[in-house]
């Protein structure tokens, strides 16, 4: 892939990008900012070199989640949490107020729902869900089996489905 | 109504607006990778100003183990030009380089010439502005139209290096000039040294 290819892709591919960066960094658009515009850096660099052994957007969101982990790794001194909470943070439900309001009533309530997940069911869910990634596509993205992917998946939904009738929102569309 | 697909369909929903209110709060593609140009850019500069000064001051010392002339104006000149072939091309219209090496009577570049002619077809990668006329130079010593021969020769081989690094040909020129122009005294070993010399001349 040549270099004028290579940027054509990117930019395609860029809101995608931002989306899976900003779910990467806990919803932190500026430290998504930040994480995107390193991952750029990594491939302008040649620290990140498409092989062909992917698809090209699998190899890039692999790229974006391994650069959100250094950012964050770097960052932990100046940060409220550790690593090893970040990487593994199940929030509590009291946990709902969103930074930025800029959500509807309903999308805050969609996130709280979203944040009693675990962070690899969040993440299965947000590849499949929102970046219509196959469960395949999503387990090479994490580095984990398909099996193991699926069975995030599957219980992630059923989480997330348990919450949505919990708070009456699934009950209310279906009648 | 099928009561398990429609959950399906609700999360399908709330995911897809939640993608629709992140894009609205996405940078520019434009602004996050213009940055990221803009600091491996500068990376590659300050890369490229270590790369020269550590050569510059290797050859001063160099120079002031073979000379013992330490104080000399010209020791002091090189110990300062810590700068980029860029930007002394930018300052004077042209850069210097006497530690272009051929290999005796001919034509072929020795291998440890080539890190040069690689960071200048690197600069000019990175400005698609500059154009260089190769100048070759060569000291006194024997006769004057084989030194004229001899430095055009070889204004062309280094010509042909850059070309072969992937520097487009119409931004070359290549000229000898003999030992016509003396920059130093012809009379002692390191004013013949400064004599044999290729200049990159902007055009």
């Amino acid at each position: 892939m040549d270099r004028n290819q290579l940027e054509k892709t990117l930019e395609h591919l860029h809101t995608q990008s931002f989306g899976w960066a900003l779910h990467c960094c806990f919803d932190e658009r500026e430290a998504a900012a930040e994480v995107l515009q390193n991952t750029y850096l990594k491939i302008l660099e040649g620290k990140a070199r498409y092989q062909g052994n992917a698809a090209f957007r699998t190899w890039l969101f692999s790229v974006i989640r391994f650069t959100a982990i250094d950012y964050y790794r770097s960052h932990q001194k100046n940060r409220h949490a550790p690593l090893h909470e970040i990487q593994n943070r199940a929030p509590s439900s009291e946990d709902a107020d969103l930074p930025g309001d800029t959500l509807s009533q309903r999308q805050a309530m969609f996130q709280k729902g979203l944040k009693q997940l675990s962070p690899q069911q969040a993440h299965i869910l947000h590849l499949v869900f929102y970046q219509d990634c196959t469960i395949a596509q999503a387990a090479e993205i994490m580095e984990v089996r398909v099996g193991t992917a699926r069975t995030h998946y599957e219980r992630g939904k059923r989480q997330l489905k348990a919450w949505l009738i919990k708070v009456g929102y699934l009950n209310e569309v279906i009648e | 109504m099928d009561k398990h697909k429609e959950p399906e369909h609700l999360l399908n929903q709330l995911f897809q607006e939640q993608r629709k209110e992140e894009q609205k709060i996405s940078p520019s593609f434009a602004e996050l990778y213009g940055k990221a140009q803009h600091q491996h850019q500068k990376m590659k500069n300050i890369k490229l100003t270590i790369a020269v000064a550590i050569g510059l001051v290797v050859l001063a010392g160099l120079a002031i183990l073979t000379t013992s002339k330490d104080q000399s104006p010209d020791n002091i000149q090189v110990a300062k030009a810590g700068i980029s072939f860029y930007e002394s091309l930018q300052q004077n219209g042209k850069f210097v380089v006497n530690d272009i090496h051929f290999a005796f009577n001919s034509l072929d570049l020795k291998p440890e010439s080539m890190t040069i002619i690689e960071t200048i077809a690197e600069m000019m990668e990175d400005h698609p502005e500059v154009r260089l006329s190769v100048e070759g130079h060569t000291d006194a010593h024997g006769a004057s139209n084989y030194n004229q021969e001899l430095s055009a020769s070889r204004a062309g081989a280094v010509r042909q290096a850059l070309i072969k690094e992937g520097v487009d040909p119409s931004r070359l020129k290549a000229a000898g000039f003999g030992e016509s122009q003396p920059v130093a005294d012809n009379g002692s070993d390191a004013g013949r040294a400064k004599n044999r010399r290729v200049e990159f001349v902007g055009f």
